[in-house]
């Protein structure tokens, strides 16, 4: 069955995940080859972190698109596919969750090999060493973590949507009230620490996403 | 009888002149006229004021309102005495939070805020001007704004951190910039200056990432300012920066920079680099002094500045004024967080890994759990 699954799941994210292998391969040769004239170490650290972002923003929207393409067909269905199904849902679910994984794999694959073939076939700057295998772990995990999220919000209802709604909508006015109360609470600022400092959730997109550094 | 008279009228006249002789050199006494000219000095200044501001007054220069709020004095007209009002007491509080009450009253000052008139487009936000009023009546230093209490109240920050670096002497200014840092140090600012470290060639920048304290002092330029020559640099520093200078030695300097960077003689370099001037000296981490600074005066507290006032002008003595302890114990703190912030930042680390699996999980449990066909 699950042969099956993941063979409609890639019918339906393959161009989202063929986009992905050529943006994850070409992403570390085009940050290299922005710094490779740079006229020092530093300079040349500076061009690879501007290229940093690329890297979390690709691994965000590869999982967006996997997620979304994931529920989209039971969505347009109605669910009745899902339904004749002679299983139970929590197994459809893992089976499209690992059928999704398995799609991001071609991406995370892509950016290993192109940061190998980086950072082996070029001499860098004095002082600086090249981190394939941890930027490629990295960008993995990024993905799965869009990947899960966005599965989990495609999959929910119309309730829990609103649910997560509201607690942001809460935050929100909580912050408004004591800034204008004149608490300096920072009731935004924590929670933001809490979701995107390590070890928090969000936190591998944040922080230097770098293929060379010192 | 005739010169009887006549000897009369040449007494008087006598008497007369020597009068009047007597009064014009008493007018000459040093004191006394020194002390008319700056009667004549302090008037000249007190007209020139008033005719700055009467002519400021004329062109409608100078708002007419003034409110005093914590460190500032503020002209401004009526429509923006709430937003003068809220920034300067915001701009305060930073102050005062950083420099405590020493630095709120060095920071005192008379500033003027006005609405620029311009043809503005539906949905441009108002622009205020804001200057200093400097001791003439005179307005200088205009800088626009978007009338909005943050852009004013940061304007009113820089302007006072300005203000309060001037109370330093040249070498404190030399070496921690402009103005005094009003911010906390961040983790940028021990990142770069790991970054920094790391990529110096530099035996004592290797020294102090291995935990030379002293060596770090030195690569900061916080010690060794007597000789900098000497203390800020290694043989192969000198060498490189003979080396970058090339050509713009005199002729007279050639051979002895073509005897350091050829032939490597340290005392070629030393010959060629003590004709430059002192200040032209700039140590390893020289930008990074001012977080040396902003760390000292986050360990020293509100009552940071009124002992820094009180330090000599020289880097060392000011920091440890800042932070109240000793310069080492400063540096020994800056290295420690340069280290950390190495470890915090490494492309991936496992706290980070364990995060983003356990937010796989949560998220995962979550859909198996939540229906839309229920």
């Amino acid at each position: 069955m699950f042969r099956m699954i993941l063979k409609t799941q890639w019918k339906w994210a393959r161009i989202a995940v063929l986009a992905g292998v050529v943006g994850a391969f070409a992403v570390p040769m085009f940050s290299f080859a922005s710094a490779r004239d740079a006229v020092s170490p530093r300079a040349f650290i500076d061009a690879m972190q501007g290229w940093g972002a690329a890297y979390g923003f690709l691994a965000g929207v590869l999982g967006l698109l996997v997620a979304m393409s994931a529920w989209s067909s039971d969505y347009r269905g109605r669910h009745v596919y899902a339904l004749s199904l002679p299983i139970e849902r929590w197994r459809y679910v893992l089976l499209r969750f690992g059928a999704g994984v398995v799609c991001l794999i071609p991406p995370v694959i892509a950016l290993g090999v192109s940061a190998v073939l980086v950072t082996s076939t070029h001499a860098l700057p004095d002082g600086l060493h090249g981190y394939p295998v941890a930027l490629t772990i990295r960008f993995a995990l990024a993905a799965l973590v869009a990947f899960a999220l966005f599965f989990a919000a495609s999959s929910a209802t119309s309730r829990a949507a609103a649910a997560v709604l509201g607690l942001i909508a809460v935050l929100v006015v909580a912050e408004i009230l004591t800034d204008s109360a004149g608490l300096d609470v920072g009731i935004l600022d924590h929670v933001g620490r809490f979701v995107f400092v390590s070890p928090g959730l969000l936190s591998v997109f944040t922080g230097r996403w770098m293929l060379i550094d010192v | 009888m005739c010169d009887a008279r006549r000897l009369a009228t040449c007494l008087s006249l006598l008497v007369v002149l020597a009068t009047a002789g007597a009064r014009t050199l008493r007018g000459q006494d040093p004191a006394a006229y020194r002390a008319r000219i700056e009667r004549l000095q302090r008037t000249q200044a007190a007209l020139a004021a008033l005719a700055a501001r009467q002519d400021s007054a004329r062109r409608g220069a100078i708002p007419r309102d003034t409110i005093v709020e914590g460190a500032f004095t503020i002209l401004v007209d009526s429509a923006d005495r709430a937003l003068a009002r809220s920034a300067a007491a915001r701009a305060t509080r930073v102050i005062a939070s950083r420099m405590g009450a020493a630095g709120v009253a060095a920071a005192a000052r008379t500033i003027a805020v006005r609405r620029v008139a311009r043809a503005n487009k539906p949905g441009t936000p108002p622009v205020v001007e804001v200057m200093d009023v400097d001791s003439t009546g005179r307005l200088t230093g205009a800088q626009q704004q978007v009338a909005d209490v943050d852009a004013v109240a940061r304007d009113l920050e820089e302007r006072s951190a300005r203000r309060l670096m001037s109370a330093f002497g040249p070498a404190v200014q030399r070496w921690a910039g402009r103005d005094i840092p009003l911010d906390l140090p961040g983790t940028d600012a021990w990142r770069n200056a790991h970054i920094d470290l790391v990529l110096s060639q530099s035996s004592i920048a290797r020294a102090c990432l291995d935990g030379d304290v002293s060596a770090c002092g030195r690569a900061l330029g916080l010690v060794g300012r007597d000789a900098p020559l000497a203390n800020w640099y290694d043989a192969q520093d000198r060498r490189f920066l003979v080396e970058r200078m090339r050509g713009q030695w005199t002729p007279g300097l050639q051979r002895d920079a073509a005897g350091c960077v050829a032939a490597r003689l340290d005392s070629a370099c030393n010959s060629v680099l003590a004709t430059l001037p002192t200040d032209a000296l700039t140590p390893l981490l020289g930008g990074e002094g001012r977080d040396v600074l902003r760390l000292a005066m986050s360990i020293g507290g509100p009552g940071a500045f009124a002992r820094m006032q009180a330090a000599a002008d020289d880097p060392a003595a000011v920091v440890q004024a800042a932070a109240g302890i000793s310069t080492d114990s400063v540096l020994a703190t800056w290295h420690t967080l340069v280290i950390q912030a190495r470890e915090q930042d490494a492309t991936l680390r496992l706290s980070t890994a364990v995060g983003a699996l356990f937010c796989v999980g949560v998220c995962g449990a979550l859909s198996l759990r939540s229906s839309r066909w229920r």
